[in-house]
């Protein structure tokens, strides 16, 4: 019963860490600021797929990660991390089955979310002035969330992970 | 999500607490985390502990820029290296012979600074550290090192580069360390004008290229191309080193300070390596790799000087 064998965990554990490692691999100067989040995606796509197996406890853990990594403040990232999840979870019966486009722009939406709480974090605990330079994580999260899906839909169908 | 599994939809009744339990207790956990780790870093231990665990994902994502440079030297031609290495060792001649005269000054210093009975300056020892190829938040110009608490680095330890002053370290974990640079809108600098010695405050700007020195009156003694160094003031940084050449002055007469601001002359955005300084020599710590200990030209009469003083 696949339901209580469940999906195998080495796929999301190994793309959260492809995720990381997006995160903080250098671009070049302009380009720095359109970096997608992409451990958000990430883990936002593991939710929605399994959303009895991954949930808030998944999205809380992988933003501390990403806190430490980052060197910011610990919390921030899994603090945003974590309403995206519930977002996700909140929704997930109707975002699941939303043609690519409409999900794109629901996901889009939660990205927003979690940027707004990550730039407010920012705020509080040093200078963060509110530039249009900060809406740019989110406006490529467009693009990434279709790359993470294409990749993982596939990822999954070769595992033949129900 | 296209393909959709029927196995895995929501139970018809949850167990355990429900998902808004879940959410109000997480985002609890996530603020008592950001309020502990903000206000009075009580979550070393924590924060220590995964920073170890993390560290291989920084190395890995510097990895291939490490990887280009390696392949490039064996790659490059024999010739090249040839003419490399003959300018290379021309420079060091020079250098030498300016370290020889170096040496007949330290001492003429020492000797005065005798007979004026103040202190004697210490020697600084130094280590290369190299700036992992890692993009941390491009809002906030912060730099995380391949040196950490093994190789001696401690909190607050000032960075220089060949062309002078880098920042400080902000964290040090086991294996690698996170700094500062002298750019970060949180950050101030101790300076002095070298030409006249005016002491003031730079502060970074969030620009690599520019920071501001605020708190300079209109009648201040300061020129386009003064050189500012460290003051050695607030004992973050040791006196002397480069930190930036003043670019613009602007005297506003309705304003009670003009504004001032200077380039750095360290390459705060294009090193790859810096030097950590250590303002004494200590006891115990590791020996040094960095060719910039090796000269033995220098006078180390300093570090007998300089063994029994404490940090």
């Amino acid at each position: 019963v696949s339901a209580t064998a469940g999906p195998r965990n080495w796929p999301m554990l190994l793309s959260l860490l492809v995720a990381l490692s997006l995160e903080v691999t250098p671009l070049p100067g302009e380009l720095a600021i359109w970096r997608p989040p992409w451990l958000a995606l990430t883990t936002l796509y593991w939710v929605l797929a399994y959303p009895r197996r991954y949930g808030l406890a998944l999205g809380w853990s992988a933003g501390l990660v990403l806190d430490v990594l980052k060197g910011g403040v610990l919390g921030q990232h899994a603090l945003a991390m974590t309403v995206a999840s519930w977002l996700a979870l909140r929704f997930h019966l109707r975002l699941r089955v939303f043609p690519i486009w409409q999900q794109t722009v629901a996901v889009t939406a939660l990205i927003a979310v979690h940027q707004f709480l990550v730039f407010w974090v920012d705020g509080l605990t040093g200078e963060a002035e509110m530039v249009w330079q900060r809406t740019a994580p989110t406006i490529a999260a467009i693009l990434g969330w279709l790359i993470v899906v294409g990749l993982l839909d596939r990822l999954r169908r070769q595992l033949r992970m129900s | 999500v296209s393909p959709l599994s029927p196995t895995d939809n929501k139970p018809l009744f949850v167990r355990g607490p429900s998902l808004g339990t879940r959410l109000v207790l997480l985002v609890l956990l996530s603020v008592s985390l950001m309020v502990l780790d903000h206000q009075q870093n009580h979550l070393e231990t924590v924060r220590r502990a995964l920073a170890v665990a993390v560290y291989p994902i920084r190395v890995l994502v510097d990895m291939p820029s490490t990887g280009f440079g390696w392949l490039r030297e064996q790659l490059s031609e024999r010739n090249r290296l040839v003419t490399e290495n003959r300018e290379l060792r021309g420079e060091s001649l020079r250098q030498r012979a300016r370290l020889q005269q170096m040496a007949a000054l330290d001492a003429e210093n020492a000797r005065l600074r005798g007979l004026m009975d103040s202190p004697a300056r210490l020697a600084n020892r130094v280590q290369v550290a190299e700036i992992l190829a890692v993009d941390l938040d491009p809002y906030r110009h912060r730099i995380a090192l391949n040196r950490g608490e093994q190789a001696g680095v401690y909190l607050g330890q000032a960075l220089v580069d060949a062309q002078g002053i880098v920042g400080q370290v902000t964290r040090v974990d086991p294996l690698g360390a996170e700094a500062i640079l002298i750019s970060d809108p949180s950050h101030a600098t101790p300076v002095e004008i070298n030409r006249n010695g005016l002491r003031t405050v730079a502060l970074g700007m969030g620009d690599v290229s520019r920071i501001g020195l605020p708190f300079l009156p209109n009648s201040a003694d300061i020129r386009v191309g003064d050189l500012l160094v460290s003051s050695g003031l607030g004992d973050a940084f040791p006196a002397g080193y480069p930190v930036a050449r003043v670019t613009r002055v602007d005297r506003r007469p309705g304003e009670p300070f003009a504004r001032v601001e200077a380039e750095p002359t360290a390459a705060l955005n294009r090193a790859r390596q810096v030097l950590l300084i250590w303002p004494s020599v200590e006891a115990g710590l590791p020996q040094v790799e960095s060719p910039a200990e090796d000269g033995d030209e220098l006078p180390q009469d300093d570090d007998e000087l300089t063994q029994e003083e404490p940090t």
